[in-house]
Formats: C-alpha cells, structure tokens, sequence
C-alpha cells in the first residue's frame, strides 16, 4: 500500500489510496471517486499476476470496470500511469556499454 | 571508437580556462575540440589556442537544445573526414557546453545515436564549479544542479580568489553527488591525465572506478540519502540478497518508466542471484542506460549491491520497495515455472 502511495506522489498525482476488500487489494481514489481497483489474479493463472479496473465514465463499481491484467509489476504501474494519464517521459533506452578500459 | 569527453559547468566556471591550459599539453595534441556558445557571437574560441582544424565552434544556441541537429551531425562529420583523411586523425574528442546547458540530452545522444555510436564512446564527463558563486549558482540556477549531478569529476575553480569558501562548496557538491571526486585547479591548471580518464591511470579497469562511486556512508552496510533543495536528492541502496537476472532488468525498466527525467543519475554495481562471482555495474542517465557491463570478479570484498540514485522526488523507501517487491515477484514466478515443469 505505501509502496502505491509513494508512486503517486512519485508521479506528482494527487490521489489516494485506500485498502479494498477481495479480491481487490487496494483502490486509487481522486477527489474521493474511486477511479480504480487493484487485485491479485488467481494464484493459478500462470499468465497474470495482477489486475487492474478501471471506472467506466462516472461508474465507481468495479464490476463495471474496464480490466487490465498485468504479467508482473511493472506492468501494473504502466497500467496505472495511462489510466491516470501520467507521462513520465520515453522508455528505457540501452546503450552500448563503455568498453573496458576505455 | 573514440573516448568523447564532456567539459560542463555554469556560466564563467573556468570551462574554457581550463580546456585552454589542457591544450598545451603534449597528451592532448590529438584532440578534437568542439565547443558550444550561447549567443551570436562567439568568443570562448578566441581564447583557445589550436593549430589545426579540429576545432569546431557552435555558436547558433544552446547545444542541449540543438543537440540532434547539430553535435550529432558535427560529430558525424569529424569521423567521416577522419576517414577519408581529410581531418587529423584525432584519439579523442572533448565537447565544451554551454554554460546553460543541461547536458542529459547531450549525454543521451552520445549514448544512443546509432551514427554516433558507431564512431564514439562516452568517456567521461566534467564539471567545473566556481569557488566564489558556485554556491549561490547552485541555489538559483537547475542548470547547475544537473552539472554536477551527472559528472564524473568535478573541478573546483578559482580557490585562489576564495581559499575560505572550499570547504563549504565541497559540502554542497558532495550533497548533490557523492560519488565523484572533486580535484581543484590551481588558476585553470591541471594536468590532462588527472582530468580525462582515457589518458589516465583509471582507464586500466573499470573495476578501480567502481569502488570509488561508492561513498563511504555505504560502507556501514546501510542505506543512506540525503534530500536537497529543489527536491534533488541523493541516496545510496545497499542490498545484502542479491538480485535475479531477470529483476535488475525490470528494475531499469521500471526507473525509466516511473522516474523519467525526474532520475538525474543511476551508478552502481549489482550481485546477482544466477552470476555471483560476476557483479553487472550499471549506469544510466535519466532514461537511458548503458548495457550492464560483467566484471570478471567484485573489486573488493564487499559483494553488496550498491547503487547510487541522484533525482528529483523519488524516495529511497520506494525504490527499495520497488526492488524488493520485483525480486519476490521473480523468485515467486521462478517457483511457480519449477512446479509446472515438475508437474508436466
């Protein structure tokens, strides 16, 4: 939970966040209107780890929500930043590696 | 490829002193020297004394700001008619900036241009910092900030004009980047092989430098940070466990993605779960990182991971949850796989 709290403010997203009964695990709220829900996915689903709902229009019902599963957290976090419409900038960019010795 | 350096610092922070002085020195007569001034009519050329025509001013604004358009295209240039040996057959580079340039966008270009990357390596970057107003530059001027957040070295200027104000500007650029070395120049002077490390004694092995980005507050086995004004802060992890290939993966990933521009500067060497006697050093500024480079063996007896984080608004609390939470979530997925494959 603080974990997602430290993201938003990482992020610089005025929100909240409050822990939620199962399966969710937690919910993201904006000016109190939950906008969305944060679940494990089943322990069997061998694909997901997570998933995201999101509030259709101005429905704060996370059965009419709009689901994103995640393989892994960093995808859950790239969920929640186009959900709340963050932009953070490019992707990761590699580059060579500096030889050795040089 | 060839080692490019970058000469960095504020407005009248003895860039141009100091290039100037290193010109003379006999190491440094296969150089080719670019330099950037903001404004219409350049000077800091004019200061500079060479012979031949590796010498390239840009002087149609800030270099940050033109970065694509012109030091890729110049740099390109340099190597073709090196080439075709129309040019000298320069050994290095050094880039001059301008005293408002950020120099990420230089840094990134350097690092992941495909043109430039074929010809050039980015060796080192410098900054200057002026002894009398570098204290006040650093409180008013971003700018500043991110100089000397993303040096290597760090040259203090002008001690002569203020010897009792050293301790003190030594303190703040230690706050701001603890990890790399502050040498003074006495009235610009300083020898080439001190300044650039492609002539230095530390270009033998990047396992010497490792350990000197670790400032000392890591070894007490602690984390550590500390926060700045302009909400810049610099903080050190330190991680006993090691980590899982596979998590110091996501981990760039996800810095680059969460943090942005908002992650001034990353360095730091990793243990990893599958490669323990092989420790992967990595570097990265804002969201471009190096390719981890595998050391063949620790530099020392210390096998922690350590890494160092210069940004803006992101907390030492998050980014150990981040890699705590990757790492579970990787050793629970490697699990998981190992009891499928048994059952199947």
């Amino acid at each position: 939970m603080q974990f997602l709290v430290d993201t938003l403010e990482l992020w610089r997203v005025e929100a909240t966040v409050e822990a939620a009964g199962a399966p969710c695990v937690a919910v993201v709220q904006v000016d109190k209107r939950a906008i969305a829900w944060i679940e494990r996915a089943a322990v069997t689903d061998m694909t997901f780890r997570w998933i995201v709902r999101f509030a259709v229009d101005s429905l704060s019902d996370p059965t009419k929500a709009r689901a994103r599963p995640c393989t892994s957290l960093v995808g859950l976090l790239n969920a929640l930043r186009s959900g709340l419409k963050v932009e953070r900038g490019s992707a990761l960019r590699v580059a060579a590696a500096p030889a050795r010795g040089a | 490829m060839i080692p490019v350096s970058i000469i960095t610092g504020f407005l009248g922070s003895g860039k141009t002193t100091l290039l100037a002085h290193m010109l003379r020195d006999p190491a440094m007569s296969r150089t080719a020297i670019i330099i950037n001034e903001f404004g219409a009519v350049g000077l800091d050329h004019d200061l500079i004394e060479t012979s031949d025509e590796s010498f390239i001013q840009l002087s149609n604004g800030c270099l940050c700001c033109n970065v694509r358009t012109d030091l890729v295209l110049t740099l390109i240039d340099l190597a073709s008619r090196r080439s075709a040996g129309t040019l000298p057959c320069f050994e290095r580079v050094v880039i001059e900036t301008s005293g408002l340039a950020d120099p990420a966008p230089i840094l990134h270009a350097l690092m992941t241009d495909s043109g430039v990357c074929e010809s050039y390596a980015l060796d080192d970057v410098i900054t200057t910092v002026d002894t009398v107003t570098g204290l006040s530059t650093i409180e008013k001027h971003p700018e500043s900030v991110r100089q000397i957040a993303v040096a290597d070295r760090i040259i203090l200027t002008k001690t002569d004009l203020a010897p009792a104000g050293t301790a003190a500007i030594c303190k703040r650029i230690s706050s701001i980047n603890p990890s790399s070395p502050v040498t003074i120049a006495i009235n610009g002077v300083l020898d080439a092989s001190t300044l650039f490390r492609s002539l230095g004694p530390h270009s033998v092995d990047i396992l010497e430098s490792v350990s000197k980005w670790m400032p000392p507050e890591s070894a007490n086995g602690k984390s550590y940070g500390h926060q700045h004004t302009e909400e810049i802060s610099t903080f050190c992890i330190v991680r006993e466990q090691p980590l899982h290939g596979v998590t110091l993966a996501l981990l760039l990933s996800a810095l680059a993605d969460n943090c942005g521009a908002d992650l001034l500067r990353m360095k730091g060497i990793v243990a990893i779960t599958e490669e323990p006697e092989r420790p992967a050093v990595i570097h990265g500024v804002q969201h471009v990182y190096h390719a981890p480079v595998w050391l063949d063996h620790w530099p020392s007896d210390d096998r922690r991971t350590r890494i160092v984080f210069i940004g803006r608004n992101i907390r030492q609390t998050w980014v150990l949850a981040l890699i705590d939470l990757l790492d579970a979530e990787v050793s629970d997925q490697t699990m998981r796989l190992g009891a499928t494959a048994g059952a199947i």
